[in-house]
């Protein structure tokens, strides 16, 4: 078997610490220089803190999964701390400053345990693994991936376990289930019709069919020009595996399958 | 045009679609019942005559009379009474039918073999796209281009049901070529509906999307 790693690096940690980083350095300057006050900073930070909360709330509604109510209430709590420094309430103050501790220790272990991200890169990897070709031949079609003898209601079931697990966000509508994994999943939570063409995902019709399509940007992301055919047929494997392990009440082996992916990863 | 068995022009027009067509084409213009009438009430007459008393542009007037020459509805004989000579024409035809059996443009019928013969996939960077029904993710239309450079454009080609079933299951570039059969009997198309599929197949294979064994 090809070796592990058959993406490229994940360049948008490095994007995001970066940017955080220029955030931070753009904060101390206009302090030092005193185009801010601190008063007014904090009021700045409050609104961000408050946008941010706000957000986790969505998620939480839309994904369904509660562990978004610890960030969400984190960030409100800062939020309201700053506000309460804003207006000076110094009861308040000393009450939210006394809360957040907590609560970002709760944050951080949570994320330590249980990262509240989609698991796109990692299924894609899964699905590259198998792979030993390299003749590309990417078509942007979706590729018939077979059937599962399943009722309409055990597929809804199954797609909604996989977007309150985080695995892939799943979009409902009259006929099909589509489970769309992408690098920015979170767009989904506020755009539910994804351009199908730019979108990679699995489908299940309610007469059992299913098929999976991959984006040409994913497909990018191998580091070689894998098989196509090859690579859909393994992403249609890796998704029928899940439903079966789903429809077997053991839907915890598809946690242990990703983790253990990354595991290797990292070894 | 056609004759009875006596000689007679019975007007009947039996030749293949081009002459129907130029023939309809003929009969449908704002001017040709008059002109007709016309035909019918002259012996003989002439492009300018017939342009002076309908008020038509003479050069209007004279293609009209040729192509009913051409079809036969009219015979003409060279004059050379005026300081040119001219054309003179002569109703031959006072009954007109239109008679064309579609039947005969009709695809050949495919034969069983034919389907089991062809194999067929999706040709390697053939750059079409192909559109899903957002709904049911069916394929419904596909847009491929032709032409290069200035001459380039873009052509969408809107499928049947059966025909977007048939191109769902089509073999990718780099899968083992499938006969048109084993991918129709695959998506349970049925055989009434091989010409309409053939169809797809030839235009595409023509288009370059797809290959052909």
């Amino acid at each position: 078997m090809p070796s592990a790693n058959r993406l490229k690096p994940n360049t948008g940690l490095i994007f995001g610490i970066t940017m955080g980083t220029a955030a931070l350095a753009a904060i101390f300057f206009v302090l030092a220089r005193g185009f801010l006050d601190l008063r007014t900073l904090r009021l700045i930070i409050a609104i961000a803190m408050t946008w941010t909360a706000l957000q986790q709330l969505i998620f939480l509604f839309r994904i369904r999964n509660i562990q978004f109510l610890v960030p969400a209430l984190t960030f409100l709590t800062l939020a309201l701390a700053n506000y309460a420094e804003w207006f000076e309430y110094d009861t308040a103050r000393t009450v939210f400053a006394s809360i957040f501790l907590p609560l970002v220790i709760g944050t951080l272990v949570l994320l330590a345990v249980n990262p509240l991200a989609f698991r796109s890169r990692r299924i894609l990897e899964l699905a590259a693994r198998p792979v030993t070709g390299t003749e590309d031949g990417y078509t942007p079609r979706p590729y018939p991936a077979g059937d599962v003898q399943a009722s309409k209601e055990e597929i809804i079931r199954f797609a909604r376990d996989m977007k309150r697990k985080l695995i892939a966000f799943s979009l409902i509508n009259r006929d099909r289930v589509l489970l769309a994994i992408s690098d920015h999943d979170w767009k989904y939570v506020f755009n539910s019709r994804p351009n199908p063409q730019k979108t990679t995902y699995a489908a299940f019709d309610f007469e059992g069919n299913f098929s999976v399509h991959i984006a040409k940007k994913d497909y990018r992301r191998c580091r070689e020009k894998l098989t196509f055919d090859e690579l859909c047929s393994s992403l249609g494997h890796v998704f029928e595996r899940f439903f079966d392990y789903h429809r077997i009440g053991e839907p915890e082996r598809i946690i242990e399958e990703l983790n253990h992916l990354k595991e290797k990863q990292s070894g | 045009m056609g004759e009875d068995a006596a000689g007679n022009g019975t007007g009947k027009t039996q030749g293949d679609f081009k002459t129907l067509a130029q023939l309809s084409t003929l009969l449908s213009k704002a001017f040709a019942e008059d002109f007709f009438r016309l035909l019918l009430a002259y012996q003989t007459i002439s492009a300018s005559e017939a342009a002076s008393r309908l008020n038509l542009h003479i050069k209007t007037a004279q293609d009209f009379l040729e192509g009913l020459e051409k079809l036969g509805v009219v015979s003409r004989r060279e004059v050379f009474e005026k300081k040119r000579p001219y054309f003179r024409y002569t109703l031959e035809q006072e009954i007109l039918r239109i008679e064309f059996d579609l039947k005969r443009l009709r695809p050949d019928a495919v034969r069983s073999e034919q389907l089991e013969e062809i194999l067929i996939r999706e040709k390697k960077n053939a750059g079409a796209v192909f559109k899903t029904s957002p709904r049911t993710g069916a394929l419904s239309a596909i847009t491929f281009t032709t032409g290069k450079g200035r001459t380039r454009s873009e052509r969408k080609i809107s499928l049947t049901e059966n025909q977007g079933r048939f191109l769902f299951h089509l073999p990718f570039p780099t899968e083992e070529p499938l006969s048109v059969r084993a991918i129709m009997d695959r998506t349970e198309i049925d055989s009434v509906y091989e010409r309409e599929v053939m169809d797809m197949v030839r235009y595409l294979v023509e288009a370059g999307i797809v290959e052909r064994r």
